[in-house]
């Protein structure tokens, strides 16, 4: 997989605002190592996330910003995919404290030519709320598609310099008043079927299978998805996580957790996905968990 | 004459050590020493056996049995070199009334103080509010519960004010909830008041999507509806997510033009000569 970014040495060409020399990395893809001179600078986008990586003298600068909304449909400002693209550019300064609420500015110092910039999954799980409360015949099971935000990172030699949602999915408690965990939520339509599946880059999909196994209806309206233990791929289209089976039995709330390492097999029509980023945590692929819920908190006292 | 009665005295002492055979004095000795070691034996065995309470129990539970048992050593010594300890405990009897008056109030911290410890309620490393102080608590000891306050002073709160008067511990639960109270004017549309908070709220990612925000009217006079509005935070987050989230409502009630509520009475004056007028005041 050629990913390197064109040898030319941008900063040789003339620079400047007007006749500023810019090269797309010729495979067009944003993930993937990103090779600088000194005195260069990439620019991409991603959903509504526009992030610069620039080499300077001595050390290495990344700024990311989310960009508002502003009236566009949100659906469609998350598709945007604009690929890395090299020019020549003045070291970055530091912007004063307060002035660029949204940028974020990281200075890396190490010593390298390159830099990765990969996709992970949520340091957090993730509560997927369905547009509709879903029901699950009795002994038999349904398979969802679901996409869970992804995160932007920048990585040497393996070594995770810098880190930040694609898009910050908001908060969520998964519990109860006196106890739970905080979580990040995401809606999902909760597609069947993959052909009905729409390509989103800052998300990435899981196979999730849920079998009820008792002899009721059994209805739900958020799941929770144990993302950090997942591990990702990226295929041709969509980038994959490990599959989850989620085997309900008379527990309320509870489920037996089945990880399914690897992206599910034949989605991307025969195309072989590959591994980008391990899970952050560690855990048996087995186990016993809290996966369903099927009412709000309550906040009955005003 | 003081020196005659001094001289008595070491004269009367002389003879009673003289008069206490040596294998009284040999006993007594070793009572003394196995004593000492089975107390602190005793007295680590019960850490041991509270590994799992916290530190301030196992500290007390060790002092308690260490003294308790040590105080039994003592006394069964001083009864084999010949004391008699009746009088002995008559007169502790007394001082202990005596004392008792006089230190009343650490007496009472003191009970209290055990009692704070074995309810529980307050745990070091706490964030609480207690006779209008607020502060993380450093350490609950026997006769008072210290406070390291949010702009670092310390402050000393006895143990029987934490025992007579509430205690509100601010970092129990997992999750608080950031209420606003925003007294507005009774012509503001509140549908699109309540939609508008419940965006911004939407807007702010560090309030909780569940549980879902509260909007609740708490009163509806002739100058003001009250609404509450209140949207939940993870506790360690709680006052940063309250300052930006109601930094954000004060923008956005300006965008809408609507203000707060101001107190407004209606006057009505009937007067012969003029037509009838109606004064706001404002």
């Amino acid at each position: 997989m050629a990913r390197s970014s064109s040898k030319k040495p941008a900063a040789a060409k003339p620079a400047g605002p007007a006749g500023q020399a810019r090269e797309t990395r010729q495979d067009g893809s944003f993930w993937g190592p990103l090779e600088l001179s000194r005195g260069q600078a990439a620019r991409a986008q991603i959903g509504r996330l526009r992030a610069e990586i620039h080499r300077a003298e001595d050390d290495w600068w990344v700024l990311t910003e989310e960009l508002p909304e502003e009236g566009q449909d949100p659906e469609e400002a998350e598709r945007e995919l604009q690929p890395w693209e090299v020019s020549a550019s003045e070291a970055p300064e530091a912007p004063v404290a307060g002035s660029q609420p949204h940028l974020d500015v990281r200075r890396l110092l190490i010593d390298s030519d390159s830099v990765e910039v990969r996709p992970a999954l949520a340091d957090r799980s993730v509560i997927v709320r369905p547009t509709a409360r879903i029901a699950v015949a009795p002994r038999s099971s349904v398979v969802l598609y679901v996409g869970t935000p992804i995160w932007f990172e920048v990585t040497c030699d393996d070594l995770v310099l810098y880190s930040r949602p694609v898009h910050r999915p908001p908060d969520t408690w998964f519990g109860t008043f006196y106890e739970g965990e905080l979580c990040y939520a995401a809606r999902t339509q909760g597609r069947l079927r993959l052909a009905n599946l729409a390509t989103f880059p800052a998300r990435a999909v899981t196979r999730v299978e849920i079998e009820n196994v008792s002899a009721q209806i059994f209805e739900f309206d958020r799941v929770n998805l144990p993302v950090p233990s997942l591990a990702l791929y990226r295929g041709e289209r969509w980038l994959w996580t490990d599959g989850v089976r989620m085997v309900k039995a008379d527990e309320p709330a509870y489920a037996e957790l089945d990880i399914q390492r690897g992206a599910p097999k034949g989605v991307e029509g025969g195309v072989e996905t590959t591994l980008v980023r391990s899970p952050r945590l560690r855990r048996g692929e087995h186990s016993r968990f809290r996966a369903f819920g099927s009412r709000a908190l309550e906040a009955l006292f005003g | 004459m003081l020196k005659d009665l001094w001289n008595g005295l070491l004269a009367q002492l002389r003879g009673w050590i003289t008069n206490v055979p040596l294998d009284q004095v040999v006993r007594a000795s070793i009572i003394l020493v196995v004593g000492w070691i089975l107390s602190t034996l005793a007295s680590r065995a019960v850490v041991r056996l509270l590994a799992t309470r916290p530190l301030p129990h196992r500290v007390i539970a060790r002092r308690f049995v260490f003294f308790g048992l040590m105080g039994l050593v003592v006394a069964t010594v001083l009864h084999q070199i010949g004391f008699n300890l009746g009088p002995l405990f008559g007169a502790a009897g007394i001082l202990t009334v005596a004392v008792g008056f006089a230190s009343q109030t650490s007496a009472s911290n003191l009970i209290s103080g055990l009692f704070l410890l074995t309810e529980q309620a307050v745990e070091v490393g706490d964030a609480i509010t207690v006779a209008g102080i607020s502060g993380e608590v450093t350490s609950i000891d026997l006769l008072s519960t210290k406070l390291r306050t949010f702009d670092n002073t310390l402050v000393r709160i006895p143990n029987e004010t934490m025992i007579k008067t509430e205690v509100v511990v601010l970092t129990k639960f997992p999750i608080r909830r950031a209420d606003i109270d925003l007294p507005i004017s009774p012509d503001v549309d509140l549908t699109l008041l309540e939609r508008e908070l419940r965006q911004l709220a939407r807007e702010e990612k560090e309030i909780l999507d569940e549980p879902e925000p509260v909007f609740v009217l708490l009163g509806y006079t002739e100058s003001a509806i009250t609404v509450r509005f209140g949207g939940w935070a993870e506790q360690k987050r709680f006052i940063a997510v309250r300052t930006r989230f109601t930094q954000a409502v004060q923008r956005r009630l300006r965008e809408l033009g609507i203000g707060l509520a101001v107190p407004r009475r209606r006057i009505e004056a009937d007067d012969e000569q003029t037509e009838q007028r109606a004064l706001e005041l404002d």
